[in-house]
């Protein structure tokens, strides 16, 4: 059968040889669209709609961690994708590594239909380099509080609450260096939390030691926040997850609200870029455009508790959102936060 | 003869033995697998339980541990009491004390006493350096460890309680040897009087160390797992799966071996033969898989225990098996052909001989030919030929006696025992050729009874048929032996005399007969008397055929019988 079906292939592309003149060649399957993106980004319902009309065919991969959508792109130097997306903090290296193509907003028409706050790319951080767009923003998650209801009658307004000694051992914070900083960054007033000036280390860290020996405990994964949660009987947790966490406390019968505070929130926000060798550039795209279509859009908050960049979130329309971008030095606070989890006092933890 | 009996009752006896031969080997292969993957599943189950029991053992002992320091009276004092050269020398007693027991229990790599007040303090921490030395750690780099969950959980435990963790990667830092480690910790509360708690006792046992020593001695072709209670890897041959959901990941056995759910429903020990589908590839193999829970441990925490082997590495010595095997068959069948040809030609040799007689008889007695003495059914054959054979001789005896009857009575006179015309026409054609040969002359006399009528019908033809028959006897006496006398007609009669024409010769004997014929014969009282006509003829000068003779010899007989003399 193998080779009987290898022959039949073989035979295929002889004919296809003979008889593809440049005049004939691309006949509307062969058409290929090859997307790499996070489970949901590509609906299998946009995907059959965006094939319908296009006459083309798409290949969607699916990756689940920020380091193998690295390497599936990086890996021959583009050549196995067309469009893929990509979060703002991550998009630098690619830009570094001139994998991604610049794009011209006016060949996307369905951006105008974006919320001004990312029509307006040059305020998007880390999207545009030296006046040249290299991604279209597509849907995002902000990283709020989730409080508990009747504890919070009133919804708290600053990050500070996770401070607060009235929560002692009832608070749940996300065990990760790079963002703990830049929390502790926006409650100290920073205008930019992903920069911080070498005289704030010792201050944050105290903060952060504070906030240790204030908490309930740290979380690394949503189910485990919940059971946490639950457990401990935790009324305020930094949603590293946002949204879909605040579903799955929801699910789980919790009377919980979330909250954005006056400090703002830290959020990621999600790209589409298409890779700068793609052979497919007009059909990538038309992809991004049909991904902008609000129909579309509308499918990630719908099915995947996402936020569209079309929609207004409903008690989010003034809300301070901070995009996450490369920090100043990843290694430095990972090694401080690790000091600091790990129970060190603050001498220890900003030792050289 | 060129295929015959011999060769095809040859191949017939190889080819059954081939045959047979190739289905033993056939069976003995087949069975000898099914042995070898029933003893893997046996041998795997059996290490399975010995890894579960040993790992049941050493929790178990952790556990006995931790109570027994958790209720040592120096410790609540220590936690009780402010800061004094007496609490000073509990904790250096109480160091001293979990230095020994690191330097008893390789697979323990840190044991610390923490205070529930100042966020969870250390209060006294020994641990292995990273060459594996028992170390106490200096009072500057002890840690608060409050927000740490097994702290919490310990702490609201009652008296006499015990707790252990998930099996965790350690990710604390300072932990020297045990950093990055696989790490299940066991903690007992420890209680002040009044059962105010004051802090806790906690055992860190490197899950990787246990398993390393399990792992190493086992044959290498085996594959070791072992998962949480949720199925999570927390021991796998690729690393990628082990603790895959610490890097936010997710690796389950029941995914990889889907046979593995039952034990996560209740099921104790399990062995399967299975698909491992592990990246995308499947493959068969042999594995037993057995849950655990180690006694005593809160929370309803269990252990899968695996072993795994593939099926081709289970079937490997088979392969030798199958070659030898192959080659004991081909042996044998070499052997059969070898033994087969002999054999049927010991078997076909006398039966071609017996054939072979019995295509030359009866031209050829049969005779030592056949093997009669055999005691075999050849024999017997043998013994059939030769019986049949004497019976044919027999019976040729009677048929060649008969049929000289027939000859004889052919060709003489059954009255006179003369010879008849049919008989005399060809002795006289013999004696013409020999004479046409030789050159000599043939006399033929050709007589005629006289008064032979009047006998017959005087006295009946009893006194005619005793007439003739004296006549007859006295013909013979009157010639030589080598002349021919026949009886022609009723009362007619030739006699062929060789070598001679001449007439003197030939009138006396004649005369000669017609004086012994006419001797009367006594018949009831009276006298038969006949007399005798001649006629006589010569070979060439009377004619040259034996008709022409005959004839002329008769017709001469006949002038002679009308003048009434005897002789012309």
């Amino acid at each position: 059968m193998l080779i009987c079906s290898d022959l039949r292939r073989a035979a295929l592309a002889i004919v296809c040889a003979l008889f593809c003149l440049p005049g004939v060649a691309g006949a509307a399957s062969d058409k290929v669209l090859r997307v790499l993106a996070w489970p949901g980004y590509a609906d299998p319902e946009a995907v059959s709609s965006f094939e319908k009309k296009t006459g083309s065919r798409v290949e969607v991969t699916q990756i689940d961690s920020d380091d193998v959508l690295w390497q599936r792109v990086a890996a021959n130097g583009g050549a196995d994708f067309d469009v893929f997306a990509v979060n703002t903090a991550e998009l630098a290296r690619y830009i570094d590594a001139s994998l991604v193509a610049v794009l011209d907003l006016s060949r996307i028409p369905n951006s105008k239909l974006q919320l001004p706050r990312f029509r307006e790319v040059a305020k998007v951080p880390g999207i545009v380099r030296r006046n040249n767009l290299h991604a279209v923003p597509y849907t995002y998650a902000d990283m709020g509080l989730i409080y508990d209801k009747k504890t919070f009658p009133v919804a708290p307004d600053s990050i500070a609450v996770m401070w607060d000694s009235r929560y002692r051992g009832k608070v749940l914070a996300y065990d990760g260096g790079t963002h703990n900083f830049s929390l502790a960054a926006l409650k100290n007033g920073a205008r930019n939390p992903f920069r911080i000036a070498s005289a704030d280390w010792r201050m944050l860290s105290a903060e952060l030691i504070a906030l240790r020996r204030n908490v309930l405990g740290f979380y690394s994964q949503p189910d485990e926040s919940l059971k946490l949660y639950q457990q401990g009987k935790a009324v305020l947790l930094f949603a590293n997850y946002g949204s879909q966490q605040v579903q799955a406390f929801r699910n789980a019968g919790l009377d919980v609200g979330y909250v954005i505070p006056r400090e703002g929130a830290l959020a990621w926000l999600d790209c589409w870029a298409i890779i700068a060798k793609t052979p497919q550039r007009a059909l990538a795209e038309e992809w991004i455009n049909h991904m902008l279509e609000p129909a579309v859009s509308a499918l990630l908050v719908s099915r995947q508790g996402l936020s569209s960049t079309l929609a207004v979130t409903p008690g989010n329309e003034q809300a301070l959102l901070h995009w996450l971008q490369p920090p100043e030095d990843v290694e430095k606070r990972s090694l401080l936060w690790k000091r600091i989890i790990s129970g060190d006092r603050l001498e220890k933890v900003i030792a050289p | 003869m060129s295929f015959g009996i011999a060769h095809r009752l040859a191949l017939l006896l190889a080819l059954f033995s081939i045959v047979v031969g190739g289905i033993t080997g056939g069976e003995v292969y087949r069975s000898s697998r099914d042995l070898l993957v029933e003893d893997a599943r046996t041998r795997l189950l059996t290490t399975t339980q010995v890894l579960g029991r040993r790992i049941q053992s050493i929790s178990g002992s952790a556990l006995r541990d931790v109570r027994r320091i958790a209720n040592h009276q120096q410790i609540s004092d220590l936690l009780e009491s402010a800061r004094s050269a007496r609490t000073d020398a509990h904790a250096d007693d109480l160091a001293a004390q979990f230095q020994a027991l690191l330097s008893v229990s390789p697979e323990y790599y840190q044991v610390r006493l923490i205070s529930a007040a100042d966020n969870g303090m250390e209060r006294v921490r020994v641990e292995r350096a990273n060459d594996g030395v028992p170390l106490r750690v200096a009072e500057d780099d002890l840690q608060e460890k409050g927000h740490f969950d097994y702290v919490r959980n310990t702490l609201a435990l009652p008296v006499g309680g015990v707790f252990a963790s998930d099996v965790q990667i350690n990710r604390e830092v300072g932990a020297h040897a045990g950093t990055d480690t696989p790490t299940l910790r066991v903690a007992a509360p420890v209680h002040g009087t009044g059962g105010k708690v004051l802090g806790l006792v906690v055992i860190n046992l490197s899950l990787s160390g246990v398993l390393q020593a399990l792992g190493d001695d086992l044959p290498t072709d085996l594959e070791l797992y072992l998962t949480d209670k949720r199925g999570e890897f927390l021991v796998h041959p690729d690393p990628k799966k082990t603790f895959a959901f610490d890097r936010g990941q997710s690796a389950l056995v029941q995914d990889q071996f889907p046979a593995t759910k039952a034990l996560f429903n209740g099921g104790t020990a399990t062995v399967i033969d299975t698909v491992s589908a592990s990246n995308g590839q499947a493959r068969d193999v042999v594995a037993a898989f057995a849950r655990y829970e180690p006694r005593g441990l809160s929370g309803g925490r269990f252990f899968v225990i695996g072993l795994a082997q593939s099926r081709a590495d289970v079937l490997a010595s088979s392969h030798t098996l199958a070659v030898r095997t192959g080659l004991v068959v081909l042996g044998f069948s070499i052997l059969a052909l070898f033994i087969a040809f002999p054999l049927a030609g010991a078997l076909t040799t006398p039966l071609r001989c017996m054939a072979e007689a019995v295509g030359a008889f009866p031209a050829r007695p049969l005779g030592d030919a056949l093997p009669v003495h055999r005691d075999d059914e050849l024999g017997v054959l043998a013994r059939g030929l030769r019986a049949m054979e004497q019976s044919i001789g027999v019976q040729m005896a009677e048929v060649e006696a008969q049929r000289v009857k027939l000859h004889h009575q052919a060709h003489h006179d059954r009255l006179t025992g003369l010879p008849n015309r049919a008989l005399f026409s060809d002795r006289f054609e013999q004696a013409l050729a020999r004479s046409r040969r030789s050159g000599t002359p043939v006399a033929l006399l050709f007589l005629d009874l006289d008064g032979f009528k009047a006998i017959n019908d005087t006295w009946g033809h009893a006194a005619g048929d005793l007439m003739l028959q004296q006549v007859a006897q006295r013909l013979r006496n009157g010639v030589r032996e080598a002349d021919t006398t026949a009886r022609v007609g009723g009362d007619e009669f030739v006699v062929v005399i060789e070598g001679t024409d001449d007439l003197e010769y030939l009138t006396t004997i004649s005369q000669k007969l017609c004086e012994l014929i006419g001797e009367p014969v006594p018949w009831n009282e009276g006298m038969l008397r006949v007399g005798l006509s001649i006629g006589m003829a010569c070979f060439p000068r009377d004619g040259d055929t034996v008709d022409a003779i005959t004839s002329c010899a008769d017709a001469r007989m006949y002038r002679v019988k009308q003048r009434n003399s005897t002789v012309i």
